[in-house]
């Protein structure tokens, strides 16, 4: 039976009904041929018996008043009976009277011992008759039965036997077929309700409700898991829309305040250059405070800009969408971050030859390539000027970004999920707003791309942006 | 030499064939009767006599032969030890007509047959078979005749005649037998 279990189980339950009611009736059929052929056989017997008792009967007077042709008449109306083979009448020395047919070849004599009685010898059945008129004896008669008959009935109740299973077979699985229904047909509904919502994840759908046996238990119980699944999702739905309008709320606020905080702070730093050629050089002190607010206006700027792009990424609401060519904005960003470019003495080196250009918002490309070329000179190997390589072009159909730098490295292993976390920094040794590759992911992803990252430890790290 | 011994050769084998023959013919006539004798004890058994036709159950059932005995000693042998439903066989011989006892089969033999019509009278009524072996006695109350055809002993049955007897005939002895139809009135 575990051969079934892989079968559909409409299968299965016809193949068990088949296979139940095929036993049965190759039993009963069995049984019934059997029976039929013991009772025929025995019957043949009798039959055979009556049949010589009355032969026997009836040629008494030709066996005693020697009329041959009298014994040969009765022996000849032995032929409406065509499965005598031989019959022979011996008179009471045991010599041959008279034989049927008349070319049959029979013993001219009978040993008188035989008693009466019919029995199976080789393909016949035989035996003697004694013949008695009164309580004298006249004669013997000898019978000889062909049980051929016996094999022809036995063949034709096979052959029956094989029609009527074959008609029952094809019966039963007719009968199979309809009566399976009604265990089959509501386990394929629940399997198809089952697969359906796994597939469409559509929890409203319900069992439709049976009887009350164990099929009905079970709709009822997928029923309970069904509402309640429907329920925790709801709640999960609800929850994450809840959260969803909460990080809007945030992204708006973000988006408001770096906005907002944008044209104070331009001004202030515009209003700052104009006042600080007027103090400057009064004295060491002053000069070393003018520097640092200098530097604090730059940071607090970055700051402000790199939350705003984030916050737009979010909102996904660039409104700079162009042509854009990666030169441009690689001279752009080269220009913004000259001071950490000579200082470092890093060295980089740009191929732009195969993808030059993509139409994609201006300040997004740029925010993505200001950070990955940023993070890749600040983040440079103690041991090791920077070579940083930005390259574009195009794997597998797709606008693809490389930064590879001969950096740190990361421990992808443990640092992946933080890597572009907000406000999550690896390291501390250098200045950093925590917000960057936060930017870079929000940017790309919003705009159906993803970043793949490769990193080693003290060889370098290369980042590969997939535009869409 | 030859010639003498073809001489008497054939001599011999003439004599063999002669005596042969005669002796053959001997046989046939004692055959004959010998046949005869068995068939009368056969219809002892294919014919019913009514019950009042035996003084007692065991009484014998008694074959007579009328006039000359043609038997010898070969009916009284073959009937010897033989019983019908608890009645032995006997066997009476009777010279003349007037010697007629009670018997239940009567063989007349053919040195009587002149008085038959005689003896017919006598017995009517009774429960007596009449049987004999001459020809045109048929429709003068012989009841069964024996005859002689293609060298085989068969007898004639006249049921007509045997109505009046009270005895029941077998059909199966009526379908060896030929059975002699009514005369026509």
């Amino acid at each position: 039976m575990f051969l079934l279990k892989d079968i559909p189980i409409k299968k299965q339950l016809m193949t068990v009904i088949l296979f139940i009611s095929g036993t049965v009736l190759i039993l009963t059929c069995t049984a019934f041929i059997a029976y039929d052929f013991y009772t025929f056989k025995k019957t043949t017997i009798q039959q055979l018996s009556t049949l010589a008792e009355i032969i026997a009967s009836n040629s008494t007077a030709a066996l005693a008043f020697d009329s041959r042709e009298d014994a040969d008449e009765i022996l000849s109306s032995l032929k409406a009976e065509k499965n005598i083979g031989t019959a022979s009448l011996y008179d009471k020395e045991g010599h041959l009277f008279s034989q049927y047919p008349e070319e049959a070849t029979v013993s001219e004599f009978l040993a008188m011992s035989s008693e009466n009685g019919f029995y199976f010898k080789g393909s016949n059945i035989e035996g003697v008759q004694t013949v008695l008129q009164g309580d004298r004896k006249l004669g013997t008669l000898h019978l000889s039965y062909n049980i051929r008959i016996i094999q022809e009935r036995l063949r034709s109740y096979i052959l029956i036997s094989i029609l009527v299973f074959l008609i029952s077979f094809v019966l039963a699985y007719q009968l199979s077929r309809i009566s399976q229904k009604s265990i089959s047909s509501p386990i394929l509904n629940l399997a198809n309700i089952a697969r359906a919502i796994s597939e469409r994840h559509d929890y409203s759908v319900r069992a439709p409700l049976t009887g009350k046996d164990e099929i009905g238990l079970l709709n009822n119980a997928f029923n309970r898991m069904l509402t309640q699944i429907q329920e925790q999702n709801q709640s999960l739905l609800d929850k994450n829309n809840e959260l969803k309008k909460t990080n809007e709320d945030l992204d708006s606020f973000v988006y408001a305040a770096s906005h907002d905080l944008k044209s104070p702070i331009v001004n202030i730093d515009g209003l700052f250059n104009l006042l600080a050629p007027e103090i400057y050089s009064k004295n060491e002190t002053t000069n070393y405070l003018i520097d640092r607010m200098q530097h604090s206006i730059t940071r607090l700027k970055r700051t402000i800009t790199d939350l705003s792009t984030a916050a737009k990424a979010q909102k996904n609401i660039f409104d700079d969408i162009e042509e854009v060519k990666f030169e441009d904005v690689f001279q752009e960003v080269s220009i913004d971050i000259e001071t950490l470019i000579n200082s470092s003495n890093a060295e980089i080196k740009t191929d732009f030859c195969e993808l030059s250009t993509i139409k994609y918002s201006r300040t997004a490309i740029k925010s993505v390539m200001y950070n990955l070329l940023s993070n890749s000179i600040k983040y440079k190997s103690y041991d090791r000027p920077p070579v940083v390589h930005i390259e574009t072009g195009k794997i597998n159909g797709k606008k693809v970004l490389t930064v590879k730098d001969n950096g740190l490295g990361i421990d992808l292993n443990k640092d992946k999920e933080k890597l572009f976390a907000i406000f999550k920094r690896l390291h501390s040794h250098v200045e950093g707003t925590g917000i960057g590759l936060y930017a870079v992911k929000r940017i790309i992803e919003n705009n159906n791309g993803s970043i793949e990252v490769e990193s080693t430890i003290n060889k370098g790290t290369l980042f590969k942006i997939f535009f869409n | 030499m030859a010639t003498l011994k073809t001489i008497i050769y054939s001599i011999a084998l003439a004599l063999i064939l002669i005596c042969g023959t005669s002796l053959y013919a001997q046989i046939s006539i004692s055959r004959e009767y010998q046949i005869k004798a068995v068939f009368l004890l056969n219809f002892t058994q294919f014919i019913e006599w009514p019950e009042d036709a035996f003084a007692t159950t065991d009484s014998p059932l008694v074959i007579g032969v009328l006039g000359e005995n043609p038997f010898g000693t070969q009916l009284k042998e073959t009937i010897a030890g033989e019983k019908i439903n608890g009645h032995p066989l006997a066997v009476e011989y009777y010279k003349k007509v007037e010697d007629i006892n009670s018997c239940h089969i009567l063989f007349v033999s053919s040195s009587q047959m002149p008085k038959f019509e005689e003896v017919v009278s006598n017995l009517t009524g009774k429960n007596v078979l009449i049987v004999d072996d001459a020809n045109n006695y048929m429709h003068q109350g012989s009841m069964i005749k024996f005859f002689n055809q293609s060298n085989k002993i068969q007898f004639q049955i006249n049921p007509d005649a045997i109505k009046n007897t009270q005895l029941t005939v077998s059909s199966k002895l009526l379908r060896v037998a030929k059975v002699v139809k009514p005369k026509k009135n």
